[in-house]
C-alpha cells in the first residue's frame, strides 16, 4: 500500500474515533471509539517513522500501546463498578462533576 | 579630658543599655548603686572638664552621614555654654537618682524606671553636648521619647497614658518645625555646625534668619512648654514625682532655652526672632503664673509654676541677655527640681496631691518643710536666694535693654510667683490638717538629695558677675554696666513686690483661712485653665476626631473595604459563571479537547507555513 493510503486509513480511523466519542452515549462504545483514535494516530506514527527510516516512532508505539492496554484495563474496570451501582453505564450516569 | 569629655553621655547609656537587657536577672540592689553612680560618673567627668576648659574643645568621633555635600561629623562640643549645661543635668540627675531610691522604693517597676531615667540622662546630656543640630536633634528627640515613656510610667492607669499620649503629640508639632528650621539652615550655610552657623550668620539675609530661627523656635515651644504649645506640661504631672522634678523642670524643658542660646548669633542677625522669643517668654510667665494662682493639685501649681519660669529664661534671652537666661536656668535648676522633690516627699508621706486635704504638715515633716521653705523663698526672690540674684539679672537687663514692657510683666509675675508659691505653702504645712490621718518624714536617702539642692538654691545664686564673664568667651555675651542707683531701684521694686506677694497669701491663707477668695468669674476663668484644653479640643481635637470619623466612613469603608470586597466577589462570581462550563459531562470535556488541538494546531501550522 502506497504511503498515502496509509495515511489517509489513519486519518479515516481518527475522524471515526472522533465521530463515534461525540455520537454515541454509552461509555463503552466512547471507550472504544477512543482507541480507534489512539489506533489512527499509532498508525500514522508508523508511517512517518517508515519513511524517516527511525526506530523511535516505532519505540513510542509500542510505549502507547501498552499504556493503552493499562488504560483500558482501568477503564473497563471504572465502567464496570459504574454499570453495577447505577444499573447502566452511560455519560448522563456519570456527571456528578457538574459544577 | 579633653580628649576624653566626650565620654560623659555615654555612662548613663551603659547603665540603661544594661538594664534593658538584663533586667530580669540582676537584682534590685545592683540597679540602686549602678544607676545613681554611673550618672555620678558622669557628673566627676563634667567637673574635671570644667575645671580643666580653656576655650572650646570639639571631638569629633567619625564622620556620623555622608550624602552628596551634607556631612555631619559625629563630634562633641565643650564650650562654657555646654559646660554649666552638662554640670547641671549630671549634678541633678544624680541627686534626682538617689532620690529615686526611696521615692520608687516599692513599685513594680523599679529596674524599668532607672532604665528610662538613665537613658534620659544619656540623651540630655547628648543634646547639650553636641556640637551640630542633627545630633541636638538626636538628643531632643531622646529626651521627648523619654519623656513620653516616663510619664506613662504607671500606665495602667488611664489618665497617665493620655498624657504621655498628649506630650510626645505636642512635642510633634514643635520638633516639626524644628526639622524645617534644620533644612532650612542647611539650604542656607551647607553645614550644620553651630560654630559655623555662629560664624557665619552675617552671610545670609535677616529674613531668612528669621525664618529659621522662628522655625526652630517652634520646637523651642513644644520642648520647653510656652504658649502656645504649653498644654503637655501640666498633664505630664502624672508622672512619678522624681521625673517631674528631673525632666519637667530641671533639665529637658529648658533645652529651647539652651538650643537659642546655642544659636543666639542667628536669633540676634534676625532680631526679630529674639523679639518673638522675649515677647512669648514673658507673656507666657504671666499666662501661668496666673493659672497657678487658683490651682489644688501640688504638682500642678509646680508645673505651672516651671512654665512661668521658663518664660523668664526666654526672656531674658530675648531682651539679648543669654548670660541672665543661661544664669536663670542654672538656678532654676536647682530650686525647683527641690519644690518638687519636696512635693514628692509630701506626697509620699501622706498619699494624696489635693491641697485641700493638706494642711499642718509642718509638725509631721520639718525637714521637708525647711527644704520647701528655702526653695520657695529663692522662687519668690527674697534677697539672698538663689533666684533673687537670677530673677533680678533678667529683669535688670530687660530694663536697660528698652524693653519697659517686658520688664513690668516680669515684675507683676514675680509677684504672683511668690503668692502661689505661699499659697501652697501656707496650704500644705500651715493650718489644722485636713484629710489625713497619718503622714510620716519620708527616709534619709530622700532627705540628703533635698538638702543638697537646698544649698545649691541658696548659693548658686551668689555668682552672677563670674558667670556671665565665663560665658563670655562664646562672643556674644554682653555684661551692661548699671548704674548703683538704679540698680538699687530695680532691686528694691522686685524685692518689695515678691514681699507684697508672699504677704497677700498669708493674709488670704492663714489670717483669714483662705475664706472671701473668691472673683467670680475670674476665679473660674483662672481655674479652668483659660479653657486653653477646651479651645483646643474644640479647634484642632475634635474636628480632626470627625474628619477621621469621616474619613472612615466614606474612604475606608467605601473604597478600600469595597476594593477588598469587591475583588473577593469577583474572584466567586467568576468561579460560578466559569463553572456553567463544567457540565460533568464526558463529551463536553472532549469537545473542548479538541477545539483546543484543532486552535493550537491552526496556530502552529500557521506558523510553519
Amino acid at each position: 500500500m502506497s504511503t498515502f493510503s496509509l495515511l489517509l486509513l489513519s486519518a479515516l480511523l481518527f475522524a471515526g474515533g472522533i465521530a463515534g466519542f461525540f455520537v454515541r452515549r454509552d461509555l463503552i462504545t466512547m471507550l472504544l471509539s477512543a482507541e480507534i483514535m489512539l489506533a489512527g494516530a499509532n498508525l500514522a506514527l508508523l508511517v512517518f517513522s517508515t519513511i524517516k527510516k527511525s526506530i523511535e516512532a516505532e519505540a513510542a508505539v509500542l510505549v502507547i500501546l501498552t499504556v493503552a492496554a493499562a488504560e483500558v484495563a482501568v477503564a473497563l474496570a471504572a465502567i464496570a463498578v459504574v454499570a453495577r451501582k447505577k444499573g447502566e453505564a452511560t455519560e448522563k450516569t456519570v456527571s456528578e462533576l457538574k459544577g | 579630658m579633653r580628649e576624653l569629655f566626650w565620654l560623659i553621655p555615654f555612662f548613663p547609656a551603659l547603665g540603661a543599655a544594661f538594664f534593658i537587657i538584663f533586667g530580669r536577672v540582676i537584682s534590685k540592689k545592683l540597679v540602686s548603686w549602678l544607676a545613681p553612680s554611673l550618672v555620678g560618673i558622669s557628673f566627676v567627668f563634667s567637673l574635671i572638664s570644667f575645671l580643666q576648659l580653656k576655650g572650646v574643645w570639639i571631638k569629633e568621633l567619625f564622620s556620623w552621614i555622608k550624602i552628596g555635600n551634607l556631612s555631619i561629623p559625629f563630634a562633641f562640643q565643650f564650650d562654657p555654654l555646654s559646660s554649666i549645661m552638662a554640670l547641671t543635668v549630671s549634678g541633678v540627675s544624680f541627686l534626682i537618682h538617689v532620690y529615686s531610691i526611696g521615692y520608687m522604693a516599692d513599685d513594680w517597676g523599679y529596674k524599668r524606671y532607672f532604665a528610662y531615667l538613665n537613658l534620659f540622662t544619656f540623651s540630655m546630656l547628648l543634646l547639650v553636648l553636641s556640637a551640630n543640630l542633627p545630633m541636638m536633634f538626636v538628643g531632643w528627640e531622646g529626651v521627648g521619647l523619654c519623656s513620653y515613656l516616663l510619664i506613662g510610667f504607671w500606665f495602667e492607669k488611664d489618665t497617665a497614658a493620655n498624657a504621655g499620649k498628649k506630650a510626645f503629640i505636642v512635642n510633634r508639632v514643635g520638633d516639626f518645625g524644628f526639622l524645617l528650621g534644620i533644612f532650612l539652615l542647611f539650604s542656607l550655610f551647607g553645614d550644620l555646625s553651630f560654630s559655623f552657623i555662629n560664624s557665619h550668620v552675617e552671610g545670609i539675609s535677616p529674613e531668612m534668619a528669621t525664618a529659621a530661627a522662628l522655625l526652630l523656635f517652634v520646637g523651642a515651644t513644644g520642648k520647653s512648654a510656652q504658649l502656645p504649645l504649653y498644654i503637655w506640661l501640666p498633664d505630664a504631672m502624672e508622672g512619678p514625682t522624681p521625673v517631674s522634678a528631673l525632666i519637667h523642670a530641671a533639665t529637658m524643658v529648658t533645652a529651647g532655652v539652651y538650643m537659642v542660646s546655642r544659636l543666639f548669633p542667628l536669633y540676634h542677625h534676625s532680631g526679630f526672632a529674639l523679639n518673638v522669643v522675649a515677647w512669648i517668654g514673658i507673656i507666657t510667665a504671666l499666662f501661668a503664673a496666673t493659672i497657678a494662682l487658683v490651682q489644688n493639685d501640688i504638682k500642678r501649681v509646680l508645673a505651672y509654676s516651671t512654665i512661668s519660669q521658663i518664660g523668664y529664661m526666654f526672656a531674658g534671652v530675648g531682651v539679648g541677655a543669654v548670660a541672665a537666661g543661661m544664669f536663670h536656668l542654672f538656678t532654676h535648676a536647682f530650686f525647683k527640681s527641690l519644690l518638687f522633690l519636696a512635693a514628692g516627699s509630701v506626697i509620699h508621706g501622706v498619699g494624696t496631691q489635693d491641697m485641700r486635704e493638706m494642711g499642718g504638715l509642718r509638725r509631721v515633716m520639718p525637714a521637708t518643710f525647711w527644704n520647701f521653705l528655702i526653695a520657695a523663698l529663692a522662687i519668690s526672690g527674697i534677697p539672698g536666694f538663689a533666684g533673687f540674684f537670677s530673677k533680678d539679672e533678667i529683669l535688670k537687663e530687660a530694663f536697660l535693654s528698652g524693653h519697659k514692657w517686658i520688664w513690668l510683666i516680669g515684675v507683676v509675675t514675680a509677684g504672683l510667683t511668690a503668692f502661689y508659691i505661699f499659697r501652697l505653702i501656707f496650704m500644705t504645712f500651715y493650718g489644722e490638717k485636713r484629710g489625713w490621718d497619718h503622714a510620716h518624714e519620708s527616709p534619709v536617702v530622700m532627705l540628703i538629695p533635698m538638702s543638697i539642692l537646698a544649698f545649691f538654691s541658696i548659693v548658686s545664686g551668689w555668682i552672677p558677675t563670674s558667670f556671665a564673664k565665663y560665658l563670655q568667651p562664646l562672643g556674644y555675651i554682653e555684661i551692661k554696666e548699671a548704674s548703683h542707683s538704679t540698680e538699687i531701684v530695680l532691686i528694691l521694686i522686685s524685692v518689695a513686690i515678691a514681699v507684697l506677694g508672699i504677704f497677700v497669701a498669708w493674709f488670704v491663707y492663714v489670717k483669714r483661712k483662705g475664706k472671701g477668695w473668691n472673683f467670680g468669674f475670674i476665679y473660674k476663668l483662672l481655674y479652668g485653665k483659660y479653657y486653653v484644653d477646651e479651645l483646643y479640643n474644640l479647634i484642632i481635637v475634635s474636628p480632626y476626631r470627625k474628619g477621621s470619623e469621616l474619613i472612615n466612613r466614606y474612604f475606608d469603608t467605601g473604597v478600600i473595604d469595597r476594593t477588598v470586597e469587591g475583588s473577593g466577589e469577583l474572584a466567586m462570581n467568576g468561579g460560578k459563571l466559569l463553572s456553567r462550563l463544567q457540565t460533568g459531562l464526558l463529551k463536553d470535556y472532549g469537545l473542548w479537547m479538541t477545539v483546543g488541538i484543532i486552535t493550537g494546531l491552526f496556530f502552529a501550522i500557521r506558523s510553519l507555513l
